[in-house]
């Protein structure tokens, strides 16, 4: 089954989302900050990234920006977390060149169908348009 | 000059002197014709009675006549009659040349004095008349020698013609003098009036200037520099402090000073202390309360013994050597009192000028008083947007603080719930369904309470993105059909064979939708609920028209009058009874309108309601290329055709 980064700060909200991911098949590495995340994925990329976006240290929109950025790693989806559903959170983690998003509190079927779908077109979806 | 003339003194000044002394000429002058005369004649008796007669009465009828005729000429008139009627006594002479002589010249002489060459003339023939009607019924002998006593009465009428004339010059050259006199106390009057008048239309202006100052200028030390110019006319102030009521009433404080004497640092010091308005020493108190001018013409040791602590302080710092303090009035009410005052020399002001001074202090008192409510209406507004923004920072603290737990408490319940669905554990299942949905609820609040701070701050924004109506109707009729089930209630959907694809916000659409079905639902109980889509118009105008009707229990007049203001449930006991945030139809209307459409209710008490959402098919998008200075809905709408791509793709 792909192997998930999920880039989270709320330890809570960390741990409901990767046991119930895990439940589901998935493998998930975890990281607490943007910076974390980065250094992750560049040691050890992942297929796919779920990022909340706001993140000490780097937050999740400089962490989506620098990942996509960068040739190597350009390529794997982020699926952006917005903690608040505020259209301008979603319109700025768009534009930092998020794949897509989700809000929380995650609904999982419907995140489970976004994963899956980005998953699917092979992590070319969108990316750095 | 006579008293008795109506006229008064300016008429009566015009008419020459012999006019006026003309009665006691008459009354010396007639007897004396008449004395010459009777004298002169053979046989005096036949006519000595009626020129005697004439000689007594004449005098006074001429004067009765001379002040009751109103014609200006008539004392001149009856000058003319004394020479008809002296001609015709001395006609009866035979003109003999003695008494006829002496009668003409002194005519000629005093007539020329009194009229002029013309009145001469007439004064002459009128005597000339005189002469002749009587003379025609006597024997003319003009060569007669003369008795002696007709040439001494010729003589004395001469001689009395003379003394009159003298009497006349004397009177006249007196007339002259004194018209001369009151000539030029009226220049003086005049020259007097004139500089009043001056000095009021300088007031007026200075006065009219001031309050343009005051209309104009919300800076009251402007005022009141502009106060000393324009007073400069009535008195030389060289300072001016003003001192306000406290808010208690109950004393006063110095409030703001210009010109001499202060410097800032003393003046603060002076502004710190109280000034209670029960001191009648202090003169500032009572201007106050007394609501009186109090006016120290000259600074000595009785007022510097009177002096109150905070007046001494105010003396030691800047000694005036007068000074006189107004009231501060504004719409009858007293706020404070101004002092003006002089540190050279003594002042002195009648009372016109202090009442000139004072209408200047109401100028001044308006200026204050508009400088008050101003810094009043600005810290109001400081403190307005302080707690306005205080409160835009609790509600995204909230959003973020009350959220993160809620997402653990949702998540959680969730994951507890498929715990127990693999555990087959019902009972569990159950419980932590109504946590879950507990959760929900509270987060539905928080976002309506943020969705409706976000609309009235002017923040929120459309997601617009292009989507299968029919797609949208089939989940919103997913989420709403439990809710029709629990109150018996049949939900019936309407919809056109082919609805097609709508741009727009899906989100709040279905927000708003969600909102209006389960209110259908929440509000009526085994009855019916119907959902109806259209589709009208074509092009740039089609519309899509979503129809909710209800037969629940439905709203009077006046509730549907306020069932989209916020917390508008038509009473608490309906909120308890039905539940829900009271946001929900506010924020739908809103939602509609944003998305450039309309939200609107018909209503009738126990029969049901009909909620109709029109909103536009296409929701009007300026492109990039069209929209430079759009550039935020630029960036949106690009980044919204990305993330409409992606969930497409």
């Amino acid at each position: 089954m792909a192997r998930l980064l999920l880039v989270e700060d709320n330890e809570m909200n960390r741990d409901m989302l990767s046991r119930r991911l895990r439940r589901k098949g998935y493998e998930v590495d975890l990281a607490v900050d943007g910076q974390e995340g980065i250094d992750r994925v560049r040691r050890d990329p992942p297929e796919l990234i779920l990022m909340d976006m706001s993140l000490p240290v780097v937050d999740g929109w400089e962490a989506t920006r620098t990942l996509k950025a960068d040739p190597g790693t350009a390529s794997i989806p982020v699926i952006a977390l917005t903690a608040h559903a505020m259209s301008d959170d979603r319109q700025k983690a768009l534009d930092a060149g998020c794949d897509d998003y989700d809000t929380k509190p995650v609904e999982l079927p419907r995140l489970l169908e976004k994963i899956e779908r980005l998953l699917a077109a092979g992590g070319t979806g969108g990316a750095g348009a | 000059m006579s008293p008795r003339d109506p006229d008064g003194s300016g008429a009566a000044r015009r008419v020459h002197p012999l006019v006026s002394a003309s009665r006691w000429l008459r009354v010396g002058g007639f007897p004396l014709v008449v004395v010459m005369v009777l004298s002169d004649l053979e046989e005096p008796s036949r006519v000595a009675l009626p020129l005697v007669m004439t000689a007594l009465a004449w005098p006074h009828l001429a004067h009765f006549l001379g002040t009751r005729l109103t014609h200006r000429r008539a004392p001149f008139h009856v000058l003319l009659m004394d020479c008809l009627i002296g001609g015709a006594m001395v006609g009866l002479s035979g003109l003999a040349w003695s008494p006829t002589g002496a009668f003409l010249l002194v005519i000629i002489g005093l007539y020329l004095m009194v009229g002029g060459p013309w009145f001469m003339l007439q004064g002459a023939l009128a005597a000339a008349a005189g002469l002749a009607t009587t003379a025609s019924f006597v024997p003319v002998d003009p060569w007669r020698h003369p008795g002696p006593i007709t040439v001494f009465t010729s003589a004395a009428w001469l001689a009395f013609a003379f003394l009159t004339t003298s009497y006349l010059v004397n009177a006249t050259t007196r007339r002259l003098v004194s018209t001369r006199r009151d000539l030029a106390a009226r220049n003086e009057e005049i020259s007097r009036k004139t500089e009043q008048l001056r000095r009021a239309v300088i007031d007026a202006a200075m006065l009219a200037e001031l309050a343009r100052t005051v209309n104009s200028t919300l800076d009251v030390d402007e005022v009141l520099q502009k106060a000393i110019v324009s007073l400069r006319h009535v008195c030389e102030f060289d300072q001016v402090i003003v001192a306000m009521i406290d808010d208690d009433g109950l004393s006063a404080r110095f409030d703001r000073h210009f010109g001499l004497g202060l410097d800032p640092a003393a003046f603060e010091r002076l502004r710190a202390m109280r000034l209670p308005l029960d001191e009648d020493r202090s003169f500032v108190a009572r201007a106050i309360v007394r609501n009186t001018v109090v006016f120290v013409p000259s600074v000595g040791p009785e007022e510097l013994a009177r002096m109150t602590p905070v007046g001494r302080e105010l003396y030691t710092m800047n000694p005036v050597r007068a000074f006189v303090v107004f009231p501060l009035e504004f719409e009858d009410t007293v706020i404070g009192a101004i002092l003006f005052g002089r540190s050279e020399d003594a002042l002195d002001l009648a009372e016109d000028d202090l009442t000139k001074i004072q209408r200047y202090t109401i100028q001044i008192a308006t200026a204050i008083r508009n400088a008050r409510l101003l810094e009043e209406a600005r810290s109001a507004r400081a403190v307005a947007l302080e707690a306005s923004q205080a409160k835009s920072r609790f509600l995204a603290n909230m959003s973020h603080e009350l959220r993160t737990p809620m997402n653990a408490i949702i998540g959680y319940s969730e994951m507890l719930i498929e715990d127990a669905e693999d555990a087959g554990d019902e009972a569990l299942i159950d419980d932590l369904r109504k946590v879950r949905t507990a959760g929900k609820h509270l987060l539905a609040l928080i976002n309506d309470v943020l969705d409706l701070s976000k609309i009235e701050a002017g923040k929120m924004t459309l997601a617009i993105e292009a989507f299968e109506v029919g797609g949208l109707i089939d989940s919103v009729v997913t989420t709403i059909q439990p809710l029709a089930d629990r109150n018996r209630d049949r939900l019936d959907v309407t919809l056109p064979e082919e609805l097609g694809t709508m741009t727009t916000d899906e989100t709040k659409l279905r927000q708003v939708l969600v909102n209006l079905l389960s209110n259908a639902c929440k509000f009526t109980e085994d009855g019916s609920v119907r959902l109806e889509v259209e589709r009208r118009g074509a092009d740039d105008g089609e519309r899509l028209v979503f129809r909710v009707e209800d037969t629940g229990i439905g709203m009077t007049p006046e509730q549907v009058e306020r069932v989209f203001e916020e917390f508008a449930q038509a009473d608490s006991s309906t909120q308890r009874r039905y539940g829900g945030t009271g946001l929900g139809l506010a924020i739908s209307r809103r939602f509609a309108r944003l998305m450039g459409g309309e939200l609107a209710v018909t209503s009738r008490p126990g029969e049901g309601s009909t909620f109709t959402l029109e909103l536009p098919a296409r929701v009007a998008e300026p492109r990039a290329a069209e929209a430079p200075a759009a550039g935020e809905t630029a960036d949106r709408t690009e980044g919204e055709e990305s993330h409409g791509q992606a969930t497409a793709g």
